[in-house]
């Protein structure tokens, strides 16, 4: 992480990182793998949890769950809201706009096999390479592309009446694949894994519209990941923003900017960023999105708490300071913060 | 520092997502123009019992694969990519591998009772059932050649109804009645099978032997 540290500070210390268990990537890969296995032992008698696959699954043939752009697709496409499909994408929808995209990171297969691409790439990157340093994730990936394909697949199905990206979705594809054996689309989810070795995480930021409108669906979500004001800044390591999946400037615009949370729409709460942060000042929290006011007169916040230097405003913004259940390594050596600055 | 536009969509996204969306419309209507005559078929290919006509039913379907889950017998399975990209991942099935039981011995079309988008529509009781028509080849089958076979009769659900012998003891299909299943199909014995399903066989009463439920109509008109 820390390049002129040297070696024995790394073995002296230890706890840069979190240990295993306390990690947001194990538990976020467990439940996608969870989800996914899930849906493949649906086909068997024996396992009713969660029949068909991501574009639309019942909970013990109950409870349904409808892709929500699959079923924005199919109501724009025939013109047509059935009561089943309303609850499931409703249900869905509803999830999202309070945790916000969670589903890209939780849940997606796609997600899932993007990510343990990532690691591979990595870890290749490190044995072969002899890669030491992590190399910021390219950030000018066009984030907007993905809106457009929205725009343009909820389009294609208004006017030619098929929810095509239904279709062809690398997401169905891979969970149509791996649960009913039909194998042809999986070639498609083995380009974008190749391609993903030279654009990293391009399917996630520049193309999936169900991403895009998650991301939509969850702008106001309260579920964010949060700012610890006191730790935040003080290395300036850039390793959350090295590291973000989505490219997002996490150090850069939040959390030098004094932010209180993560606030970009396109964060898929992967955890990435708390997971590699040294001082963790970076946590997943329920925050409430900040009024249009709040949000334009930052610096007012100074004088309406009154007394305080920033840091103190800060704090009482905040509600108290931010203090991660996951992480006991909260106090990394005062060595570690000033060799660093 | 310049403040990003950090809170929901930015302006470039906004703007994308209406190009992309007047680019959909304008190859949906390009495709629509091309293909508006060739696609209300559906080409041969079965469709689970209930499906709408072939055009609503690919409107409808969002290709969860919940139907294949539901069938008890694993009659249904889902489309590959070789199909044409607007049947990928649609439920489909062959009738002379594992033809459809009509749920016999179960209350309810089970796989209707999946669907979550009504692509497969309701049906009240299983002889209202179009999946398409048994058309008999009167050259290879055994019964119009001599032998004495009644495969297909002992093998439909509703012999006498579907399929009945004329006098001479030869089987023909009853257009009105026949829910197309595909039983008939996989008992027959020779080779070739000589009973098959035709999906889009005109019928000779009774109309198409589709529901039209004027959900997939209306959208046509527009185009």
């Amino acid at each position: 992480m820390i390049a002129h540290h040297g070696k024995h500070e790394h073995h002296s210390h230890g706890p840069a990182k979190r240990p295993m268990l306390r990690r947001w990537a194990l538990w976020r890969r467990a439940t996608a793998a969870l989800f996914l296995g899930a849906l493949v032992c649906s086909q068997f008698d024996w396992f009713p949890w969660f029949g068909g696959s991501t574009a639309g699954t019942r909970l013990l043939g109950v409870v349904p769950f409808v892709d929500p752009l699959a079923a924005i697709e199919v109501a724009v496409a025939t013109r047509h809201v059935e009561a089943t499909m309303l609850i499931g994408a409703g249900i869905l929808i509803g999830a999202a706009m309070i945790l916000g995209p969670v589903f890209c990171g939780f849940v997606c297969p796609m997600g899932l096999a993007l990510d343990l691409n990532q690691v591979v790439r990595r870890l290749f990157q490190r044995v072969v390479f002899r890669k030491k340093v992590r190399t910021a994730m390219p950030t000018r990936v066009p984030n907007w592309v993905r809106y457009g394909l929205l725009g343009f697949f909820v389009g294609f199905a208004a006017l030619y009446g098929l929810p095509l990206f239904q279709t062809v979705s690398p997401i169905n594809l891979l969970s149509r694949g791996l649960v009913f054996g039909v194998w042809g689309g999986l070639l498609f989810v083995g380009v974008i894994v190749v391609v993903e070795w030279f654009v990293p995480r391009l399917w996630c930021r520049a193309l999936c519209p169900l991403g895009a409108l998650y991301s939509i669906i969850g702008r106001w979500a309260v579920l964010r990941v949060r700012i610890d004001p006191h730790e935040a800044g003080k290395i300036r390591c850039q390793q959350c923003q090295i590291r973000c999946p989505m490219g997002i400037p996490i150090m850069r615009t939040y959390t030098l900017g004094k932010e209180l949370a993560v606030w970009d729409p396109s964060c898929i709460r992967c955890g990435d960023c708390i997971d590699v942060c040294p001082r963790s000042v970076l946590g997943l929290r329920l925050t409430r999105f900040p009024e249009k006011h709040e949000r334009e007169a930052s610096g007012a916040v100074e004088l309406t708490v009154g007394g305080g230097q920033l840091n103190g405003a800060s704090k009482a913004r905040s509600g108290g300071t931010l203090v991660d259940p996951l992480d006991h390594s909260q106090s990394v050596s005062r060595a570690e913060t000033g060799a660093s600055l | 520092m310049t403040p990003e536009p950090i809170h929901g969509v930015t302006r470039r996204q906004a703007l994308a997502m209406g190009g992309g969306l007047l680019a959909g419309c304008g190859l949906g209507g390009l495709y629509l123009g091309m293909d508006s005559v060739a696609s209300a078929s559906s080409g041969g290919v079965l469709r689970p019992p209930g499906a709408l006509d072939e055009r609503a039913f690919l409107s409808a379907c969002i290709r969860c694969g919940q139907c294949v889950d539901a069938c008890p017998f694993g009659t249904l399975r889902l489309t590959d990519l070789t199909v044409g990209l607007k049947k990928v991942g649609a439920p489909t099935f062959e009738a002379s591998e594992t033809p459809c039981y009509l749920c016999q011995g179960y209350g309810e079309l089970l796989c209707i009772e999946a669907c979550p988008t009504q692509a497969l529509g309701p049906v009240a009781d299983p002889r209202e059932v179009r999946i398409g028509l048994a058309v008999i080849d009167q050259d290879i089958c055994l019964a119009y050649n001599g032998a004495m076979c009644r495969a297909c009769w002992h093998a439909c659900p509703y012999p006498d109804e579907a399929i009945k012998y004329n006098e001479m003891l030869r089987p023909f299909v009853c257009a009105e009645t026949c829910t197309g299943c595909g039983l008939c199909e996989y008992a027959c014995p020779t080779e070739t099978k000589s009973i098959v399903i035709e999906a889009d066989a005109e019928r000779v009463h009774g109309g198409h032997g589709r529901r039209g439920s004027g959900r997939g109509n209306g959208r046509r008109g527009r185009g």
